[in-house]
This record gives C-alpha cells, structure tokens and sequence, in this order.
C-alpha cells in the first residue's frame, strides 16, 4: 500500500487538479452558442487553449490550430512521463505510440496518393505533424519517396521498416495501404499490451479494464463494417481485428459474423462481458451508420462511466493516469468538432447530436 | 466593525405604471439584495404572478459576451473600463444590436479567410522550400521532377515584354519563378510549381507563348537562388499577414466606441430585466422585496416615494420582525463592514465561508491573529522589507483591478510590514544581528548563545510563546463563541457544547493544571478536592446533556422512545465528548508550536547559508568570496520565497482550523445587490 501511494501521490495531486481546470459543461455550451467560429476560439482565451487564440488570430487556419492541440496534447503524455514510476513510464510511451503510429499512417497515405495514384497531396501535407515523437521519422522523405524501396528506406531505422516492408506486396496488388494500417494499429496495440504487461495487479487490472474497452470499440467498428462493406470471409475479418485485450473472440465473434443484420450482431456482440452496455443501446437506428455512431457513443460513454469509477475509487493507481488522458482526448476531441462545426456553419442542434 | 451591518426587509407594492420609475430607481441606488416575494409564505404563489422580462435575457447575455469576446481582442475588459450610469440605459432593439455585431463578425471573417489563403500560401512554400533542402543539386531535380513527387521543375523562355506579367500571373499561385537569362527578345525562366496547380499554370503558360527548352547544366540555376526567391516570396506573405493582423486588431479599435455603448445598454438593461425578474404581480400592481442595510432605509424609501409619486405601499421589517411574520427561518445576508485597510483579512474570511447574519464578522481578530502568527514566524527586517516591496509592486500592477489579487498582494504588503516589526524585536536583519534586539535575540535564543538575564534564551522559551499565544486565540475564539451564542439565544448551547461554558470551564481548568504542574517538573499536582471541583465536576455535568436533550427533542420527535439502549447511547456518547474535549483542546493548543517551528526553521535556514558562505569563503574569520556573496544572496531569496509561502500558509491554517472551529458560524450569505457597480 505503502509503495502505490509514493508512486502516484505526486501525480495523483497533480492531474486531479488538473482535471478540475478542464472545460466545464457550460463553457462548451456557450462555446456551441458563438456564432462564428472567430468568436468562439476568441472565448478560450485565458483557458488552457489559449495558444489556439493566438494561432488562429494570426493565421485565421483552423487546421493549424488543430495541429497545435495534437502538439499540445502530446506534451502532457511528455510531461506526465517524467513524473510516474518506470514500468509506468513504458506505458505512457507506449500510449504515446498512437500518436505516432497515427501521424504515420496519414503521411503514408499521402505518399500512397502522391506517388502510386499522382494526386495532389499539398493541401493536406502542410498539417502533417513534423516532430518525432519517439522514432526518428523523416516524414518529408517518406512524402518524396519515388518507389516503394525510397519508402523502406526513408524509414530504416525506425521499428517501421520491416512492417511496411511486409505489406507493399498487398499493397502494390490491391491498390491499398489498408492492410499497412491495420499491421501499425497491431503493432502499437502490441506494444502497449507488452507495456501493461509489466504492471503491478491493481494497475493491470484497471489498465486492461480500459484498454479492453478501447479495443472492443475498434473490434466492433471493424467487424461491422468489414463484413458489411468489403464482404470479407471469417478468416481474413478475424486477422484484421485486434487480438490482445478484446473480449471479442472464439464462438462469440463467429456467432457475430454469421448474423447478416447489423443490429442482430451488435446484439450478439454486446452478451458478456459487455452486458450492461445493451440496457445503453435502448434505441437503436435502423441504418448501419447511425448504428456504429450509437454504438461509438455508447462504448465512449462506457468508457466515461469507467473513468468516473476510477476517479471516485482508491486513487493511488495507474488509473488516474489513464483516466486524465481519457478526460484530456475527449475534451480535445470536443474541442475541434465544435470548432470544425462553426466552421461549416452546422446548428447547435447538430453540434449537440455530434459531441 | 465586529457585527455586520444591520440589515432591514422592504415589501413594497407599487402600480403597474410606476415599475419602469421604480426599476431605474432600485437600479440607480444599488441597494437592494432581492428576494422573490413568493418565498417569503406559503400560498403567496398562487395568489401572485410572477412578472416576466421584457427582453430575452439569454440573447441579452449572449450579445454581451459577443462584444466581450471582441473587445478582449484589443486587451479591453468593458466590466473594469466603463462606469454604469442609469441615464445611459435606453430601450434596446436586440435584433439591431445583433445585426450590428454580425455585421462586425462578417468583415472578421473576411479578414480570416484571407489570412487562412495566405497561410495556407506560406505553407505550400515552406513545403517546397523543405522539399528543395531534401535535395542537393537542382539540375538533377529537373531531369528527375517526379521524385518531388507533388512539385513540377520546368525551364522554358517567353517574350522578353511578357515576362512582368507572366511573374504578376504566377504570383497567384506558389510558384517560383527565376529569370536567369536573356537572349534576344527572350527571358529564360526556372518555373517551379505545384503538380496540383497544373491546369491553371498552362493556362497562363499558353497565355504568354511559354516554351519549354532544355538549357545547359551551367547555365541553370543555384539551388540558392530558389532558395532566396522563396525566401523573399515568404516574407512577402508573412507582411501581408501581419498587415491582416493588424486590419483585425483596427477594425475592433475603430469599432470600439461602438461596442462599448452596445456593451452599457445591455448590460443595464441585463440588470434592469434581473430586478424585475423578482417582480410578481397582481391585476394592477407589482411587489418586489428584499434586504438592505437599516442605514440605507431612509434613502431608498424617499426615492422610491419620489419615483411613484407616493403612491406605494412600503413595509419595513427587522429580522426578527420577519420571522414573527412568516414563520420562518430568514436567511439574511450578511454585509461585511470593514475599513478597506481590512479588506485582505475579510478575504481571508469570505473564502472560508460567510458569517450567519448576526453573529460576529472574524476579519478584525483575524487581522490581528494572522499577522501576529506570520511575524513569530518571519520575523526579519531585510525579508519583511523585500516582501513590502515586492508586494507594494505587484499591488500597484493591479491598481485598476478590483478583487482577489489586488486584496492577496495588500496582504503580501502588510506581511512585509509585520515582519519588519518583529524583525526590530529580534533583532534580525538579513538573518544578521546589525542592531540590537529589541525584545529578544531569536538567532541567539535558538543557538544557546543568547545573553545573561535575556527574556527568552532557549528553544523552550519559544515554544512558550507560541503556547501562551495559543492559549490566547483559543481562549478569545471561546469568548467569542458564547457571544454568537447569547445573540443567537442558543442557551443549551451555551452550557452543554465543548465551546460553551463548561467546555471552557474544563479548557481554562486544564491550562491551570498543567503550568501548575509544569512548574515543578511534573512533581506536584493540585490537591485531589480542587481537581474534582474544577475538572471532574463539569464532566460530571455533561452527563446530563443526552437525557436534557432528550427531553427537549420528545416533544419534537415523539416517535424517540427511551429504551435500555438509550441509556448506552447516552453512555457512549459522553464518553466520546470527554475524548473530544480532552485530546482536542490538547491537541488545538500545541498546534500553535508550528508557529516556533517555522520561526526557528526561518533562522536554522539562515544560519546554514552563511555557515556555506563561510565554508565558501575557505574558513571561519576569512573574508567572504564572490561565492559567498552568491551563496549569501540565493540564500536570502530562498528563505523568503519558501518560508514566506509556509508562515503565510501556516498562518491562514491556524485561523481556519484552531481559531475559526471555536466559534466562526458560518452558511451565510454574502449581500449582493443588484448593482451598477459591481464588476462582475
């Protein structure tokens, strides 16, 4: 007991009272309320955002500002590491691994559409993340590489040489980076997995709490869409999910895929272990997309009601680590869809249905 | 200064057409703390309407906010800027006042946009410069332009007379475009631009009869010249940029006058719809009431006479008179009455909580406690004077601030004074003894070097200090109870509570006994009969609290029966007061020694560092080195910053949980009037 609250009394004191800086309910409220998008960024001045205030003045680009709150977002995940334990640590940076797996697989998508499919891709370049984030990664090499072998080569060094490398057979056959993206998601989701791994049991227990939640949501996203959309068989849907953490798999995931209705294999999906989210699911939309979105929701709501629990519990533990980048990504995520939205002009009423 | 104001209760009806009179009237004075009249009794409710704003209050809001949000823009903040005068405050057209931001809102829109096309300009540029840097040598880049896989290379010549043009055309697109040779009537030129752009740059190619050549490899251009083109180019936008800046900023300065007028009519009439939100209404009249101070009576009732040409009802109520009338519990707001020298103590007090109406306002106590703390514990005339002047500066930075940390850096100022003052009495200055103690030598006190025949010469005589001090606040916070008490006429209270009279009793007897014994080391103990008289006795008395209240309750709660466990209940809970007042007085008095604690810890901390400074110097007696000095001077700051932040905190502790639990009564609530002239 001793040794978890040394461990987490610092950090603990820290990010609670961080968390209690975060953006109240009615400041998001009157934020959806600005009439335009100037106004509402202007609000959050003398907030945390404040930096996105000043972006935006001088360059009047939303995307640059959202291009800071992923900066920003990945210095916290920088900051909290030097104040946790090592085995901790391991899991931070391996959290931190999305961000970089995720940066990666936009930019190979530009090459992909640059240098395989000659389209422009300038528009959307200039907002890449340029700064590593735990691998040397070059991404105005990878965007200029001419062939597949300029692209292995513009990433040697770095732990994603040999996982490209083994996807551009597909890729060069099928016309897609599909299966690349889904080989990093395996790769960080394997990482952090190894990562959690090494966690005393109280942290490990409330580490896979979460992060099997996370998981599913991605396992269920997938297995409907997939399914429904590509028309996948059994065994190739099955390597395409996550593996470690889900508690979709065996007879469960094969009574799923041979449902033909969406609803029915959301139902099926939802027994178990993740039970109490059916009472959630009380309405269901009858189309496919308003029914990933519902279950989206619901599964982030889940995911809430778990920080809630963590927050209100025993507090020296990894949890509350955990549950501050969760209340962080939702607060960013808020963040830009409202801002996204003033930009188009959307209603409150569409911007309320959306967060 | 010790109570709070006085307060009095109004009802007032007035006629239907007298309300817009009588609103600006309760608006210009500023005095009245509203309370819904359908609050006050049952039924009231049903036989009253409740009177709606004329306007939407929300759009109100939100208009405001708008005109905030804008005016933020150029560091201007209308709530401090401007002073609210009810002759400003004129019907409002909220659908015009709307249309006059929106119109504001479009021209910043269109400055945005522009700024977003220039970004994204400067952007493409730095995209290609950062390409251009991937690559060592350009002429290879022409032969093999696929590699800059979203860049086009092209050298070509058009007529010598085109070449302006063909440059203002291009200049709409990132584009860079070099001229590095002319032969005849022909410019050759180095084109490079954006894949994407393609269609529109043929365009204008064919325009001006562009034709591609090969040039030789000595002729085309340095990597360099790209390199300063771009460069050029960005500075360009980036001025462009910075001038759309400033258009912004100008359009808000331009507009401000504007803004700030819009700004003072909603806001007035933001208050002027809050009053008659409290209105309720019958078929011809309107009723509004609520609490002022008793001083401020005569004031508002010749006004409000004035303004409905006498005729109004108005019925004037003390507390006390209130509730006789309504049956109920008044919860009156408290208005504080401090001199504004007070102002940082009754700080101090409102963030712990507001006094019920009533009882006593601590500020004043607090004021003397919390400084007298803060000098035992600082107590130096070098700091205390860098804490004055710090604070004075800071204090002086918030002068046009009302609120928080203007009153937070007065009370960094009085600390400063404070520790000046002790700092005369111990004699320390910069932690050295340049003059005389005045009291006594607290350095010397706690080393063991202090004088014959010194007031204080060890540690010990410290910690009696604090202890004496202690036993002051705790006995003050115990007299100060029983007066909240008797004005309360909680007389149960008074006698049977651990701060009441036989609580005291047993506190006052317990301090005697133990200096008495003190005095002989703990040997000797008061006779056996006295103890019984002055410390059994009023224990024994507590007994009889549970079956009094018993008593008292039965009639209330007659569902209460006394059973054998009541007598159990009745045991326990005697026995837990007991523990209470025994290890909690205990505990409340030695808490004070934290105050010898940080003293002494301020000068151990003082005397470390010069005690490195001499070891920095090469030895004792050596004259000091540079790194002394250093040593010396960080040291100094050090033990300001840190133990100025402890004895300040330790202080505000002290007065929260062993000065304030004797007796602060706190849930009440602060008076706040509709005001023009509050801030917020």
């Amino acid at each position: 007991m001793a040794g978890s609250v040394s461990r987490y009394a610092f950090i603990n004191a820290k990010l609670r009272a961080r968390i209690s800086k975060m953006l109240e309910p009615e400041f998001i409220s009157t934020l959806i309320r600005s009439p335009s998008l100037n106004e509402a960024i202007q609000q959050l001045q003398g907030t945390p955002f404040a930096a996105l205030v000043d972006i935006y003045t001088k360059t009047g680009d939303l995307k640059l500002a959202e291009l800071e709150l992923l900066k920003k977002e990945i210095s916290l995940y920088r900051d909290i590491k030097n104040h946790v334990a090592d085995d901790v640590q391991q899991v931070v940076t391996a959290m931190l691994l999305r961000f970089e797996v995720e940066n990666l697989k936009n930019t190979l998508r530009l090459w992909f559409e640059s240098a395989l499919r000659q389209g422009p891709i300038i528009d959307t370049s200039v907002y890449l993340l340029r700064q590593n984030i735990l691998n040397d990664i070059k991404i105005d090499s990878i965007l200029s590489a001419k062939t597949p072998e300029d692209l292995i080569d513009s990433l040697k060094g770095t732990p994603y040489a040999p996982i490209i490398s083994l996807q551009i057979p597909w890729m060069l056959e099928n016309k897609s980076v599909f299966r690349m993206e889904i080989a990093l998601d395996h790769y960080f989701y394997d990482e952090l997995w190894n990562a959690i791994e090494k966690l005393p049991p109280r942290d490990l227990d409330i580490a896979h709490r979460i992060f099997s939640v996370e998981i599913d949501v991605q396992n269920i996203n997938r297995l409907i869409r997939f399914k429904n959309s590509y028309d996948f068989s059994f065994e190739e849907l099955s390597r395409y999910l996550i593996t470690k953490g889900s508690k979709i798999k065996g007879p469960l995931l094969s009574k799923a895929f041979s449902q033909k209705d969406a609803g029915e294999m959301l139902s099926i999906l939802l027994e178990g272990s993740l039970s109490g989210l059916k009472t959630m699911l009380g309405q269901m939309s009858d189309n496919q997309a308003g029914q990933l979105t519902l279950i989206e929701k619901v599964l982030s709501e889940y995911l809430m009601q778990q920080v809630r629990q963590i927050l209100a519990g025993y507090p020296f533990t990894i949890g509350i680590v955990m549950a501050y980048f969760i209340l962080k990504r939702n607060e960013i995520q808020t963040l830009i869809t409202i801002l996204n939205a003033k930009y188009y002009g959307l209603s409150e009423e569409r911007i309320r249905s959306r967060l | 200064m010790i109570f709070p104001e006085k307060m009095k209760h109004l009802i007032a009806v007035v006629l239907d057409h007298d309300v817009d009179e009588v609103t600006r009237e309760l608006l210009n004075l500023s005095l009245l703390h509203f309370v819904s009249i359908t609050d006050l009794g049952e039924g009231l409710s049903s036989r009253l309407k409740t009177s709606s704003p004329l306007m939407n209050q929300t759009q109100i809001l939100d208009l405001k906010k708008r005109i905030e949000t804008y005016l933020a823009m150029i560091k201007v903040n209308p709530a401090e800027n401007i002073s609210l005068d009810i002759k400003d405050l004129k019907s409002i057209d909220l659908k015009a006042c709307e249309d006059e931001i929106n119109g504001l809102s479009d021209k910043m829109h269109y400055v945005r946009e522009q700024q977003k096309h220039i970004q994204q300009e400067i952007l493409k540029l730095e995209d290609i410069k950062r390409q251009m840097d991937l690559f060592g040598d350009i002429r290879t880049g022409m032969k093999s332009s696929s590699r800059f896989s979203f860049l086009n290379m092209q050298t070509g010549t058009i007529q010598r007379s085109f070449t302006g043009d063909f440059e203002t055309a291009m200049a709409e697109y990132p584009t860079v475009v070099l001229k590095f040779e002319k032969v005849e009537n022909q410019t050759h030129i180095f084109l490079i631009s954006l894949k994407r752009d393609d269609p529109m740059i043929h365009k204008i190619q064919d325009k001006y009869h562009w034709v591609d050549v090969e040039i030789a490899d000595e002729l085309s251009p340095m990597k360099e010249d790209v390199i300063s083109d771009l460069d050029a180019k960005l500075l360009k936008l980036r001025e462009n940029q910075e001038k759309l800046l400033k258009q912004s900023m100008e359009m808000v300065h331009d507009q401000r006058k504007r803004l700030e007028e819009l700004w003072t009519n909603l806001k007035l009439n933001e208050l002027y719809g809050r009053i008659q939100a409290y209105y309720s209404k019958t078929d011809r009249t309107m009723l509004f009431s609520g609490w002022l101070p008793a001083q401020a009576q005569k004031v508002l009732e010749k006004a409000l006479l004035k303004a409905t040409k006498n005729r109004c009802y108005l019925e004037w109520s003390n507390p006390v008179e209130m509730e006789r009338k309504t049956h109920t519990k008044q919860n009156v707001p408290v208005k504080f009455n401090n001199p504004l020298l007070l102002r940082p103590f009754q700080m101090l007090v409102q963030n712990y909580d507001t006094p019920k109406y009533g009882t006593i306002d601590p500020t004043p106590f607090v004021a003397v406690a919390y400084l007298i703390m803060f000098g035992l514990m600082f107590g130096d005339v070098g700091h205390g004077f860098i804490l004055f002047i710090a604070g004075f500066f800071a204090w002086f930075s918030q002068r046009k601030h009302a609120g928080g940390t203007r009153d937070l850096m007065q009370l960094v100022m009085y600390c400063g004074l404070i520790a000046i003052v002790s700092g005369f009495l111990f004699g320390s200055y910069f932690g050295m003894p340049w003059f005389p103690a005045l009291w006594f030598d607290f350095h010397a006190a706690i080393v063991g070097h202090a004088p014959e025949g010194a007031t204080v010469r060890d540690v010990f005589g410290i910690l009696k200090i604090t202890i004496y001090f202690g036993i002051s606040v705790i006995s003050l916070g115990l007299v100060l109870n029983w007066v909240n008490l008797v004005r309360e006429k909680k007389w149960f209270n008074l006698v049977f509570t651990k701060g009441g009279i036989l609580g005291s009793w047993m506190y006052f007897a317990g301090i005697w006994v133990c200096f008495y014994a003190a005095e002989s080391n703990f040997r000797l103990w008061p006779d056996g009969n006295l103890l019984f008289w002055i410390i059994f006795l009023p224990a024994l008395l507590f007994i009889i609290k549970p079956p009094l209240e018993f008593l008292l309750h039965s009639r209330k709660h007659p569902e209460k029966r006394f059973t054998v466990m009541t007598l159990v209940d009745w045991a326990m809970e005697w026995i837990v007061e007991m523990l209470e007042i025994f290890s909690g007085y205990l505990a409340n008095t030695l808490s004070f020694m934290r105050v010898a604690g940080l003293g002494i810890a301020h000068a151990y901390m003082m005397i470390a560092f010069f005690q490195m400074a001499q070891m920095a110097a090469g030895g004792p007696g050596l004259p000091y080195s540079i790194w002394s000095y250093v040593i010396l001077v960080f040291g100094n700051i050090l033990v300001i910053g840190l133990e100025g932040l402890s004895a300040g905190i330790q202080s505000l502790r002290l007065n929260y949980y062993e000065f304030f639990s004797k007796y602060f009564s706190g849930s009440g609530r602060a008076y706040e009037p509709v005001s023009l002239r509050n801030r917020n």
